[in-house]
């Protein structure tokens, strides 16, 4: 309107556009499973649009056109809220925070159909900021920027607890916590998470975990404070952010402004829980944006072997001048990691891209949706770690700004 | 954009050069035509006979004739309402005769409006804009409120989503919501607060309501994107009174008065206008499979859900008032009309729905009211002839309360909750965090409207608009709201120019107009304002063919610059964005309009194209973080709208009127890219989704004058239907579209019957809307009301 460009950043502490594109961040991880009977499709894809969202099968990665054209199913009233999509296997699950419904799907053949929609009132916000499988069937979410959670059994589709994590003592007054992560460890359940200040507004720069019982989620207890990185994990479902390795698993942090914790100082990287600890390795953090000249990161897949396919926000210091320049400036990088070396095994040979976060692994490769500002598509890229070879693929037609979303059915 | 300015300021040279090139000479004849309570009728045919010239009164009531030979004349004047009158006059050479008349009314003649001469809607209908005039008169006997009215008109979609009081969508030729923009009287309607709303306003305050489509002539002084409403009310008539009440379905109360005094000898006058309007809107909610539309409880085990086949609404009463009482004085030396006014407006509302009947509130209430005083002033003849000026100023102090306080949580159609009060939820509303957020407005404006009549051919109008808001928001039960509680302020000039010339016997009006609009804001009390300025122009041309068919062009390029919530918040639920451009739109309209009178058959006939090329468009975005939900704007890459509406209607004698109506308009994506690269957008070219495209009306009215052996008495049947093309809920060619969510065509029957008693004064209405019971959608698939039945008495004088 006055011709000006602020710096706004500030205003928006923690705020990510719906739009943003997202990944499921559990995915079965079905390794080899062999070829496919003809004519089943092993993958899909979700298209969100400004006035309207569809799920296509596909039938191919690697060849073709892939166009929402006519085609998919149209899903614009079911997955009304992007972000609480969850997908394992050929199963979609979403909590509908309008009609406060929570529901089970199923995508075979092309065809979405309802397996069961139940009501879902049980916390106060009913938009997600994480969830977790406890074990194959048993699912838990948990909201947005709070500490609510509800525990589901998937197969029977009911709800098995919900409630709000009682700190007890262990937080001062006028202090709540956020959840970016949950992990089952054992018999507790481990939360990493942020403590905010509600008088000042302020949240602190500082990793928090505790562990819970399982299953009563009783006994809260702060198991210690990490000031290395922050935020230890998402602030949104759907952002891969951990993933487990020889039993220890691996948390990243976003400290990203904008699309993080909108914590510029601190540096992207993965924190180690030790196999049946409550508390992060304080010998261990994998420090990604010491070696990327100070840039952050945002988590795309887990590849195996303890390796993670990265996207670096490269430059964004300089390169981000308004808001909208984090989805729309070509500045991004994929990069893979090694959190057992701890370094940056390979940068794929892409120009620099738009901001994307799609991508499924199949037989040990990962086909990546490439989001090239100069190119006339968004492209899948197959990439094959072991060969270090990149391939180009099926082209994806569509995508409104935003990437459209690659799943994995089985 | 320079180049066009400097286009701008040669085009207007050149016609203030034609002005002056005009010569002065010869005898003439001017005088102004009044009724009898010595008001000025505006838009009277005058017509001089035998030369066959014709002129219309302006908006006071005078009239001109130049460039006469001395002789014989014979003056004609003729104007809806009044009866005709006709007198001889002899002319001097060089004399400029002095002529005023003074028309008697004619109540009789109501129902004969189409035959003796053109009526009001017909005389701005042919002004070159494209623009639909609805007299309301025909209106007045029923339970309409503006929005239903103007809802039978071409071009014209208002999306509802629920009952009386619900929200709306206002849409002209496609362009709809913040670019439409409102007027009462050529005043701003924000400039009265948040209470005044067209689905509030009975029809029975108004006389006349003008929609400009796209093109808005500059004494509307506003930025619109793409068209504006001006509601003429029944004001200054001298004396009259019209007292109205209604009673209906959903225990649905209206009720309007409206009168004017004048006392002739003081000129002192007293305006009142006043309406109450209560509903419990407690319509019935339906599944409809058709429309993939099922109102789900949970089961009793809360194991799943069961489908109700039919709900009612049970927290949606609505209530409304507003008083406005004007003092003044008419006819001095000083002022034509000197009046100061006061208005209160108050609204009680309590919320059933989100943004789409899956959300359902049980105990959120919004309340609101204003009070607006206000002073305007008229005078035709200041210091030269020709010069004539009216000023408005008003001061608007608006508070609103939305209050979510309810733990109750997750309503359901059964009108029960999913969750009781739960205290591991303690903050827990219906909306988000509990809230009673206050929104403190304050606007004041002021307008000058200037008209210089130069001669019969050339008329110039200023319209000077500035127009002051601050706004305060805060959550009185936030125990840390210190961040929230920002006042900002924003400043709105809007200078508007307009030269009228018309020619070959005024066959040819041609408007030439430009507009500039200033803008300065303060986001916060502590921050420096800043400014910025834009410039809007336009014209429109008409050319009478023959007697009966007239073609007419107009273009706008037109402003919408961002409001103050847009650009600034509301400290609460909507968070400013500073870098909004304004919206811009180039807008051309092309109409042929038709009107022939045979005996007692008059026929008329109006079509048009348009084209709407809108940039930089303001759309509201969804975002949120963890402190919950918010909106935003954004300049989006905009829409292209192309379309064409036309109107039949005939009528014979008080007997029968009828009238069809259809619009059609393909608004499309006009985005050609994908934002960051040089990928078309699949959508690009697609028309946007969940708007109806397709829509017409039908309206038949058959009456009989001086039924039952009585005289002045009349009984009048209406049929009314509105007819609504299906349309997609999303894009329509992306998905497979079996599994398409479409809302099913809606053909919605209305009738009416109204029983007269001496010349109009007593009238008794029975209306049934809906006949059908048909299940109507709206905007993201609302529910509107079903059958309903309504009665209305009336009382209506024009002269006592």
């Amino acid at each position: 309107m006055f011709n000006k460009t602020k710096n706004r950043s500030l205003l928006f502490a923690g705020a990510l556009f719906v739009a943003a594109s997202i990944t499921a961040c559990s995915k079965s991880k079905g390794g080899d499973t062999g070829p496919t009977p003809e004519g089943k499709p092993e993958f899909a894809i979700h298209y969100s649009t400004s006035k309207g969202s569809y799920l296509l099968p596909i039938h191919d990665l690697m060849s073709g056109v892939i166009t929402p054209v006519g085609k998919g199913t149209d899903v614009t009233n079911i997955f009304t809220w992007g972000e609480n999509i969850i997908q394992k296997g050929k199963y979609f699950y979403t909590v509908e925070p309008n009609s406060g419904k929570f529901g089970k799907y199923n995508f075979e053949n092309g065809v979405l159909q309802t397996i069961k929609e139940i009501p879902f009132s049980a916390m106060s916000y009913l938009y997600l900021g994480w969830h977790t499988w406890i074990d194959s069937k048993t699912l838990m979410i948990g909201g947005r920027g709070n500490s609510e959670y509800a525990v589901i059994d998937t197969d029977n589709m009911t709800i098995i607890k919900s409630g709000v994590f009682d700190t007890g003592k262990e937080l001062p007054k006028d202090h709540t916590l956020s959840i970016n992560s949950i992990t089952p460890q054992g018999g507790k359940v481990f939360l990493t998470f942020m403590v905010r200040n509600e008088v000042t507004k302020l949240t602190y720069d500082t990793a928090y975990t505790a562990a819970v019982d399982y299953p009563t989620l009783a006994n809260f207890k702060i198991t210690g404070k990490d000031t290395r990185s922050a935020p230890p994990g998402a602030l949104r479902n759907g952002y891969f952010h951990k993933f487990s390795d020889q039993g220890n698993t691996y948390v990243l942090t976003h400290p990203m402004p904008m699309l993080g914790g909108n914590k510029p100082n601190m540096p992207t990287g993965f924190y180690r829980i030790k196999d049946g600890s409550t508390v992060l390795d304080p010998g261990y953090f994998f420090n990604i944006s010491a070696l990327t000249q100070g840039d952050n990161q945002l988590g795309v897949e887990y590849l195996g072997n303890g390796k993670a396919l990265l996207i670096n926000a490269r430059d964004a210091k300089n390169q981000v001048k308004e808001k909208n320049d984090w989805w729309y400036k070509p500045m991004w990088e994929y990069i893979v990691v090694d959190v057992n070396s701890q370094k940056i095994v390979k940068k794929l040979d892409f120009p620099l891209l738009l901001n994307s976060r799609s991508a499924v692994v199949h037989n040990g490769k990962v086909y990546i949706a490439v989001n090239d500002a100069k190119a006339d598509a968004i492209y899948i890229w197959e990439y094959d770690s072991n060969t270090d070879k990149l391939t180009k693929g099926a082209k994806v037609e569509g995508g409104d700004g935003d990437t459209p979303v690659l799943y994995k059915l089985n | 954009m320079q180049i066009k300015k400097i286009l701008l300021t040669g085009v207007l040279c050149v016609c203030i050069f034609c002005v002056q090139a005009q010569k002065l000479i010869k005898s003439s004849i001017k005088g102004q035509v009044s009724d009898e309570q010595r008001q000025g009728i505006s838009f009277a045919t005058i017509k001089l006979l035998p030369v066959n010239k014709t002129v219309a009164t302006d908006q006071q009531g005078n009239y001109q004739f130049q460039d006469l030979s001395p002789g014989s004349y014979t003056i004609q004047i003729s104007v809806v309402g009044f009866k005709k009158l006709e007198q001889k006059v002899v002319l001097k050479e060089s004399e400029t005769l002095s002529l005023n008349f003074s028309l008697k009314g004619s109540q009789n003649e109501l129902q004969n409006v189409a035959i003796n001469g053109k009526t009001k809607a017909t005389k701005i209908k042919e002004s070159g804009y494209a623009v639909n005039v609805i007299e309301t008169k025909q209106y007045a006997n029923t339970n309409s409120d503006i929005n239903q009215v103007l809802s039978r008109s071409t071009g014209v979609k208002i999306r509802e989503q629920g009952g009386l009081g619900s929200n709306y969508s206002f849409s002209i030729n496609g362009l709809s919501g913040n670019h439409i923009k409102f007027f009462i009287d050529g005043i701003p309607l924000e400039s009265y607060g948040s209470g005044m709303s067209f689905n509030n306003i009975p029809i029975n305050i108004a006389e006349r309501i003008e929609v400009y489509k796209g093109v808005v002539p500059p004494y509307l002084g506003s930025d619109a994107l793409g068209g504006a409403v001006n509601i003429v009310t029944n004001r200054d008539r001298g004396k009259s009174l019209d007292v109205s009440y209604s009673y209906g379905s959903f225990n649905t109360h209206r009720t309007a008065v409206s009168g004017s005094y004048t006392y002739p000898k003081s000129g002192l006058k007293v305006n009142v206008n006043s309406y109450y309007n209560y509903s419990d809107n407690s319509y019935k909610m339906r599944s409809y499979p058709k429309a993939n539309v099922y109102l789900q409880v949970p089961s009793k085990d809360k194991s799943g859900f069961d489908t109700l086949s039919s709900a009612k609404r049970f927290h949606n009463d609505y209530q409304s008032y507003m008083g406005q009482l004007e003092l003044g004085v008419a006819d001095k030396k000083w002022a034509d009309i000197a009046v100061l006014g006061l208005t209160y407006n108050n609204v009680k509302n309590e919320r059933q729905t989100g943004a789409t009947q899956e959300k359902i509130y049980g105990n959120v209430d919004a309340n609101s009211y204003s009070i607006v005083p206000s002073f305007r002033y008229r005078k035709n003849r200041i210091l030269v002839d020709g010069l004539s000026a009216t000023v408005f100023a008003n001061m608007s102090i608006s508070k609103e309360v939305r209050t979510d306080t309810s733990s109750f949580f997750s309503y359901r159609w059964n009108g029960q909750p999913d969750e009781l009060p739960n205290p591991k939820y303690p903050n827990r509303g219906e909306m988000g965090n509990k809230s009673i957020l206050h929104y403190n407005n304050n606007n004041a404006l002021v307008q000058l409207n200037l008209n210089y009549q130069l001669s019969d051919q050339h008329l110039f109008n200023l319209n000077y608009n500035l127009n002051t808001t601050t706004r305060e928001g805060y959550d009185e039960i936030d125990p840390y709201n210190q961040t929230y509680n920002k006042t900002n302020r924003v400043n709105k000039t809007v200078l508007g120019l307009n030269y009228q010339q018309t020619f070959f016997n005024n066959k040819l009006t041609n408007s030439f107009f430009g507009k500039y609009f200033g803008f300065s804001g303060r986001p916060d009390s502590n921050k420096p304002a800043e400014t910025a300025a834009y410039y809007g122009y336009g014209l429109a041309s008409t050319y009478k063919i023959t007697e009966e068919l007239g073609i007419k062009a107009s273009y706008e390029h037109a402003y919408r610059l961002p409001g103050m919530v847009e650009l600034f918040g509301n400290g609460l639920d909507v968070i400013g964005n500073s870098e909004l451009k304004p919206e811009n739109s180039d807008n051309f309209n092309l109409g042929l309009f038709f009107g022939k009178t045979i005996g007692k058959h008059r026929f008329s006939a109006d079509g048009s194209v348009f084209y709407r090329n809108a940039k930089d468009y303001i759309i509201s975005r969804a975002y949120s973080n963890s402190q919950g939900a918010y909106s935003e704007s954004a300049n989006e890459g905009g829409i292209k709208i192309k379309g064409a509406d036309f109107e039949l209607k005939y009528t014979y004698g008080d007997l029968l009127s009828a009238l069809v109506n259809m619009s059609y308009y393909d608004a499309v994506d006009r985005e050609k890219y994908v934002q960051g690269t040089n990928r078309e957008k699949i959508t690009y070219g697609s028309r946007t989704p969940n708007e109806p495209w397709l829509y017409g009306n039908t309206d038949v009215s058959l009456g009989k004058s001086n039924v039952f052996g009585k005289k002045g008495n009349r009984l009048q049947f209406n049929w009314y239907m509105q007819f609504v093309n299906d349309y997609s809920l999303s894009w329509s060619k992306l998905g497979d579209e079996k599994t398409k969510d479409y809302i099913p065509a809606q053909w919605i029957q209305n009738i009416a019957l109204t029983y007269s008693l001496k010349n109009g004064r007593y009238n008794i209405t029975g209306e049934a809307r809906n006949l059908t019971d048909q299940i109507a959608y709206d905007v993201f698939k609302q529910q509107k009301p079903g059958r309903a039945f309504f009665l209305k008495l009336r009382y209506n004088i024009n002269s006592f």
